[in-house]
């Protein structure tokens, strides 16, 4: 997984967007306002996305193998031809990666902040 | 499809803004829209849902829809018409960044290469556009034309054929022409004479001597004071205008400038005047310039065709209107063949920089195309190379087109490195090469990195990275989409076509350049091999410009010479010296008509040159026949030597005892050798030698004086003895011939170095990039060569085996750079007439130098190869 990690690294820092709706896809796949919704939720409705912004963002984050579709996946009683989006191995790093250049961030910066309350 | 109507969510009647919605989503790039279309409708009326609660709302939620919507369909376009212009450009750009970083050792060979070749392309670029391309700083300087008459009958003569197309005129023409307003507009006349600038000590200065109708007519405005009025052509004010450097460097840019008073050739000139920076004309960058009535009245009837005339065509008239009224004129003068000859004066003022500098340019650009060939070979091999992990990556899921474009945003990283280290090169380049060129270039003061030569940088740099990254992208792009091919034995037998063609590309071009460049160093030591008649070594040349006092008459100017003559020869240890009204390379050569028998009527040219007796001596030139000059030959009947081309062209080849008639009736008691007077490749003058009270019109103010050779003479030692022979003279130069003869050549050694050095430098990096692709394939091919080593194969079969695969590029290198070398050659004749001739000398040299430096290329990878110990390469 050493060549993932690296590869991921390219990416990074990532877009306020793609970090929010790989956050969403995190427990379980979503079609595509479901994730809209749930970046809302996350974000306490600081991120919201207007319908082009949304699926240009999707349509890019499968471009890089982030996401993929999942197809098949779809609920009984949904619409039939919704598209379900789930993370891939390398979205999954890409995240982790980007959780962990931010804990990083904030760990430094609490340190800073703590020495100035000394 | 039409874009409204079949995305296919179901659902609900189309509203009205739906149907908009619709129709708007046409904006997005088809691919897209299929995919994602129904998914918007639908996202669009959950919004809508949402958002429908009174008529400011419903205003804000369409802004934010459509913005939403342009932005994101004009970001998707632009990223599926150019992959670099997507949102991840600056993500990609930070990895290319990274990358190179991970990989210094290829990043600095390939930014080097690129730097050499923009740098040394734009340094010329810089100069030739400076030179040659600007327009010069002058009002319409298309409508200024340069006059001279054509003497048809001078053509033949040995000695004036060198005026016989560029003739210059006498007042009375420059007062009719002022009058022909039809054709002109304004005319003005020039002169450059070179004067003495009192002072301690005195100094030699350029002048430029101009009519009031000169600066106005140029379209330049004096930077102070006034410039002359028409009254100055005729009557002696006493007045110059000074250069705006001689005004820094001689008084110090001081503002009270206007109102002193320099003294020129003894004459006091008050400054009324200060010219704008950078002020030349005629090739001449005048420290002062002065007005005509400096001149007698008697000088201007007198004088001859002294002046050069320059003028500024009416509109609507044509050169070819001035070269008939200009024919005109000088027709009647009496000779019905003159004619004249109109050239544009930008032409003129360029004209001799031309030729060599375009030579230059394309020299550079040749080397250029080898540095960008070389950093496209190492980009491929890199590509190559990085095959494997790309293949891996697009195995784990990475867009292929997104892996291209890496190698896209890589190879711009290295264009702009490259062109920072050429920017770099350029600058501190340029106005070196500026300097060191040998005719003073028009505005080559001002040569230096301009906007237009910037983004002639800029442009290569960024032409070459997306060429050659193109290329490596599209060979990757095309190559196998099956990762398991990039197994180490699937790839011992991969043929490289690419990179092979690269290389022998190079080589090519390197020897095109090498074939040009020995032909120039060929001609130029040619030149320095051509015999002078005089043995140059330890000889120097002094001029002197006595005082005002002790040049006054005859026979002081006699005694002058004699003292001169001796204090610079007979008071310092192991010195010699002679005297001369004009010495080899010293330029001051006057012709007369001389006639062989009484009442010829055919017409005799021959330079004529006042001497003291020494000077053949001096100079070691062999008399042939008869005898030299000797100081008794001041009295009794005139005599004179001759040089073997009059005796040979005037006298039958038969010379002693003969007499002819010039300023007096010689008797020729002497033949000497012919000896270069005016230049290296001149002819050898039709000339005859007499002492100078002989010749009393010519006055002896060259010294040549001769040292043990390596003994220099010192200005200060020269300044010393003349100073006190004559206090008021003005020592105006000292040269050694050396110097002399190198100024004489330094044009074609400029050229010949440079385009050697560029040669020079394209065979570095074709061998280098001939190593590389060597070393590369023997890398490849270990393996082989560990089992064909285990297989009892000895080293040296091995390592002639690498060979053969260098020997191979090499042949192909020769074969594709023989053409180009001739076409090369075809250039070069047709651009240089006094080329030495090509013959297969020259194309064998280069050959040769070609083949060492690709065997030193190839030695180094083989002798590698034949000594892979067969069971290391074995085990990988």
């Amino acid at each position: 997984m050493t060549s993932h990690r690296s590869d991921v690294r390219d990416l990074l820092p990532l877009a306020r967007a793609t970090f929010h709706v790989l956050l969403a896809l995190q427990e379980e796949a979503l079609h595509g306002y479901a994730v809209k919704k749930r970046v809302e939720a996350l974000s306490e409705g600081a991120i919201r996305m207007a319908p082009g912004t949304l699926y240009e963002t999707l349509h890019r984050m499968r471009e890089r193998g982030l996401i993929e579709t999942a197809e098949g996946s779809h609920v009984e009683g949904e619409h039939p031809q919704r598209q379900y989006y789930r993370m891939t191995s390398r979205g999954r790093a890409a995240l982790r990666a980007e959780v962990d250049r931010l804990g990083a961030m904030i760990d430094h910066a609490r340190a800073i902040f703590r020495r100035g309350e000394t | 499809m039409t874009a409204s109507g079949s995305y296919g969510a179901g659902g609900p009647p189309r509203s009205a803004g739906e149907r908009v919605y619709r129709r708007l989503l046409g904006l997005y790039p088809r691919a897209f829209r299929e995919t994602y279309g129904a998914a918007l409708i639908e996202a669009f009326r959950a919004e809508r849902a949402e958002a429908r609660r009174g008529p400011a709302r419903a205003i804000g939620f369409w802004l934010r829809i459509t913005i939403d919507l342009g932005v994101t369909a004009a970001r998707l376009r632009l990223a599926s018409a150019i992959p670099l212009a997507s949102g991840s450009v600056w993500t990609d750009v930070r990895a290319g960044a990274r990358r190179l970083r991970r990989r210094p050792g290829f990043t600095v060979a390939v930014a080097l290469t690129l730097g050499l070749g923009i740098g040394s392309t734009t340094a010329v670029y810089s100069v030739v556009d400076t030179v040659l391309l600007r327009p010069l700083p002058w009002w319409e300087p298309d409508r200024l034309v340069t006059l001279w008459q054509v003497r048809p009958a001078w053509r033949d003569d040995p000695v004036l054929s060198e005026f016989a197309e560029s003739g210059t005129f006498g007042w009375s023409a420059f007062r009719e022409m002022q009058d022909a307003a039809a054709v002109f507009s304004a005319v003005a006349a020039t002169g450059a004479p070179r004067l003495v600038l009192e002072g301690e000590p005195n100094e030699l200065v350029s002048t430029l001597q101009v009519s009031a109708s000169f600066l106005p007519m140029l379209g330049v405005e004096v930077a102070q004071g006034r410039g002359f009025d028409r009254g100055e052509d005729d009557l002696d004010t006493g007045v110059a205008l000074v250069s705006h450097e001689a005004w820094l460097r001689r008084f110090g840019g001081s503002a009270d400038v206007l109102g002193r008073t320099v003294i020129l050739d003894g004459a006091p000139a008050e400054i009324v005047g200060v010219l704008p920076p950078a002020f030349r004309f005629g090739g001449v960058r005048p420290e002062f310039v002065l007005p005509f009535g400096r001149l007698s009245d008697d000088v201007k009837e007198n004088g001859g065709n002294f002046l050069a005339l320059t003028a500024r065509l009416r509109d609507g008239a044509t050169p070819s209107d001035a070269e008939a009224l200009v024919a005109e004129r000088v027709r009647r003068e009496g000779d019905p063949t003159r004619g004249a000859r109109v050239t544009p004066l930008p032409e003129e003022e360029r004209g001799a920089a031309t030729r060599p500098l375009w030579l230059i340019f394309i020299a550079a650009g040749t080397l250029l195309l080898v540095a960008l060939a070389n950093a496209g070979g190492l980009l491929l091999a890199e590509a190559q190379r990085r095959r494997d992990e790309f293949d891996l990556r697009a195995a784990l899921g990475a867009e292929r087109s997104r892996l291209g474009r890496l190698l896209v945003v890589e190879a711009v990283w290295l264009g702009a490195l490259g062109g920072g280290i050429g920017l770099v090169l350029a600058v501190w380049l340029a106005p070196l090469l500026g300097a060191l060129a040998p005719t003073p270039l028009p505005g080559i003061d001002e040569i230096g990195l301009h906007p237009r030569a910037l983004a002639f940088a800029s442009l290569a740099a960024l032409a070459a990275s997306l060429a050659f990254g193109a290329g490596a992208a599209a060979a990757f792009l095309k190559g196998n989409r099956l990762p398991s091919q990039g197994g180490a034995v699937a790839r011992v037998h991969r043929r490289r076509p690419l990179s092979v063609g690269i290389v022998a590309g190079q080589l090519a071009l390197a020897f095109a350049l090498l074939v040009g460049a020995g032909l120039l160093v060929d001609t130029l030591l040619r030149l320095e091999r051509h015999p002078l008649g005089f043995d140059p070594d330890g000889l120097h040349l002094v001029s002197v410009q006595p005082g005002a006092d002790a040049a006054g008459s005859a026979e002081a100017r006699r005694l002058l010479t004699r003292e001169l003559r001796e204090a610079l020869g007979g008071n310092l240890p192991a010195r010699e010296a002679a005297g001369a009204s004009a010495a080899p390379f010293g330029g001051a050569f006057t012709t007369t008509r001389v006639a062989t028998e009484p009442g010829a009527d055919r017409t005799l040219v021959s330079q004529q040159v006042a001497v003291t007796p020494e000077y053949f001596h001096v100079l070691r030139v062999p008399v042939l026949r008869g005898r030299a000059l000797l100081a008794d030959d001041e009295v009794g009947p005139a005599v004179a030597v001759v040089s073997r081309s009059f005796e040979l062209l005037y006298l039958d080849g038969n010379g002693v005892g003969r007499r002819f008639v010039a300023s007096d009736t010689f008797e020729v008691v002497g033949v000497v050798a012919d000896l270069r007077h005016q230049g290296v490749t001149d002819d050898p003058p039709v000339a005859f030698y007499a002492l100078a009270p002989r010749l009393p019109i010519l006055r002896v103010e060259q010294f040549l004086v001769r040292a043990e050779p390596g003994d220099a003479v010192a200005m200060s030692e020269v300044r010393r003895v003349v100073h006190e022979v004559d206090p008021d003279a003005t020592v105006t130069s000292l040269d050694t011939f050396h110097e002399l003869i190198a100024r004489e050549t330094a044009a074609e050694r400029f050229r010949a170095q440079l385009i050697a050095a560029f040669g020079a430098l394209a065979l570095i990096i074709a061998g280098t990039g001939l190593y590389g692709t060597v070393a590369r394939s023997v890398a490849s091919r270990r393996h082989e060569v560990g089992v064909r080593l285990a297989l009892g194969a000895d080293g040296a079969r091995v390592g002639a085996m690498i060979l053969r695969h260098g020997g191979v590029i090499v042949a192909v290198g020769l074969s594709l750079g023989t053409p180009l070398a001739w076409v090369a050659v075809r250039t070069l004749t047709s651009l240089l007439p006094d080329l030495a001739p090509a013959s297969a000398f020259h194309y064998a040299i280069p050959a040769l130098v070609l083949a060492a430096t690709a065997s030193l290329a190839t030695a180094v990878p083989a002798l590698t190869a034949s000594r892979i110990p067969p069971s290391q390469a074995l085990r990988r």
